[in-house]
């Protein structure tokens, strides 16, 4: 058995690094399962399977990446047939490169709001890829780790977002013309 | 370096995902063309506009007293919990299920089968125990105890949809021969003991903590904080134990 002090140290070790990435978590939880009980249930689900498996972790690798994988691991297990899928994008549309929308001055904050809009509807994986490129700053081989992809997927999928997000925005710009 | 090429690697250099040589070259490349580098531009404000406007949710400060709570909860057999289903009361508790099958058979004294299993169900969490065999088919399972116990197995009454088997093996409660499961339900271990236990042997219980079904009769009964259930098939003679820590109507709930 371990000595006390060791465990107790270890875990001391543990809820630091946890509390410094729960909004990370959270955030996460939350744009994946759009309901405060199911993101709060999630996270905390996650913190102690992380915290069960802490000895697996390799110190000084990237906790962060580590504890999103398995929040998203419990989501893809447990949440994901809850959510309510957003209509099926047709991937095929996106074939040619859309230019992005020029946006000036007063119009961004307008359309700013928007933007998080816009990315709550986008598919899935799309909608993960962008929130742990854009929110998180992963690279592009943190990502494929964390959504457990190769790069290459990961490269199609944020262009697959982008694509979408452009056309989303040129949509409402026009829309306001 | 020409203008389609550079478009293929745009997002990669925007992302600064490009290797060291191939990023001087499309670098260089925009350094030299207007129009690439407008487009390139372009790109980069809508990148900047979208992150701008992303909204990141903070942690609620209760989410974050709770997690630290649980993970200081001195219970050292709790390294599990299932918070959806204890989401009311907002604490976190080990789980235990035992399950044991009622058969008929000529002894009329009391037998200690709750304080038994919920004994041996405690021993396994904290290393006793070791499974004999590591299967996830109860089938196989079941297979495996013929003819290691002298009793009529059955199948654990709990439904396989909303449990996992992790292994089996033999153990005794008290002086009996009794085959054990350990099942699994989002990261907590449920044990389930098939033991030959006659339906009169069951200590007494409270009437309020007695249920009749159409097909069975319930006993609840608490031990050492936790509780258990004795359901009882009418007619076949036959019945099952759950235990748990967790509220009785959801150890009720797993059961198939």
């Amino acid at each position: 058995m371990r000595h006390q002090g060791t465990k107790s140290r270890i875990k001391e070790e543990f809820q630091e690094l946890l509390l410094g990435n729960m909004d990370s978590m959270y955030n996460l939880a939350y744009r994946l399962t759009y309901n405060r009980e199911d993101a709060n249930d999630l996270v905390q689900e996650a913190s102690l399977r992380a915290f069960r498996f802490f000895d697996k972790f390799e110190k000084g690798t990237n906790f962060k990446a580590w504890i999103l994988t398995i929040l998203r691991n419990l989501f893809i297990n447990k949440y994901r047939k809850k959510v309510k899928e957003p209509t099926k994008v047709h991937y095929d549309e996106l074939e040619n490169f859309i230019g992005a929308p020029a946006i000036h001055g007063a119009a961004e904050e307008v359309f700013g709001e928007n933007m998080q809009k816009s990315v709550d509807q986008l598919p899935e994986e799309l909608k993960t890829a962008v929130i742990l490129y854009y929110v998180d700053g992963f690279s592009y081989k943190e990502m494929a780790k964390i959504m457990k992809c190769p790069i290459g997927t990961v490269m199609s999928r944020l262009f697959m977002a982008r694509q979408l997000l452009k056309k989303h925005l040129t949509a409402l710009v026009n829309e306001e013309v | 370096m020409d203008c389609q090429k550079v478009k293929e690697f745009a997002y990669q250099y925007m992302d600064g995902e490009l290797q060291d040589d191939v990023n001087t070259q499309v670098k260089a490349h925009l350094d030299a063309c207007p129009l690439c580098k407008m487009q390139m531009e372009k790109e980069q404000n809508f990148d900047d506009f979208l992150r701008n406007h992303m909204i990141k949710e903070e942690a609620p400060y209760a989410l974050r007293e709770q997690v630290v709570e649980i993970l200081n909860t001195p219970r050292p057999w709790q390294w599990v919990f299932d918070l959806k289903w204890l989401r009311p009361a907002s604490m976190a508790a080990a789980m235990t299920v035992i399950v044991g099958i009622i058969l008929f058979s000529t002894f009329n004294q009391p037998f200690p089968v709750f304080a038994s299993s919920v004994e041996t169900h405690m021993e396994h969490l904290s290393g006793a125990y070791p499974l004999e065999i590591i299967t996830d088919d109860v089938d196989e399972a079941l297979r495996w105890f013929e003819g290691k116990v002298k009793f009529a197995l059955e199948r654990p009454h709990l439904d396989p949809s909303k449990v996992r088997l992790l292994g089996a093996r033999l153990v005794h409660l008290q002086d009996r021969k009794a085959a054990y499961f350990v099942f699994e339900k989002n990261g907590h271990r449920i044990s389930a003991i098939l033991v030959d236990v006659q339906r009169n042997e069951i200590p007494r219980v409270k009437k309020e903590n007695i249920y009749e079904g159409p097909k069975s009769t319930v006993y609840t009964q608490q031990y050492k904080g936790y509780n258990s259930v004795v359901c009882q098939h009418k007619g076949a003679g036959t019945g099952c134990i759950v235990v748990g820590s967790m509220p009785k109507e959801m150890l009720m709930g797993l059961m198939g």
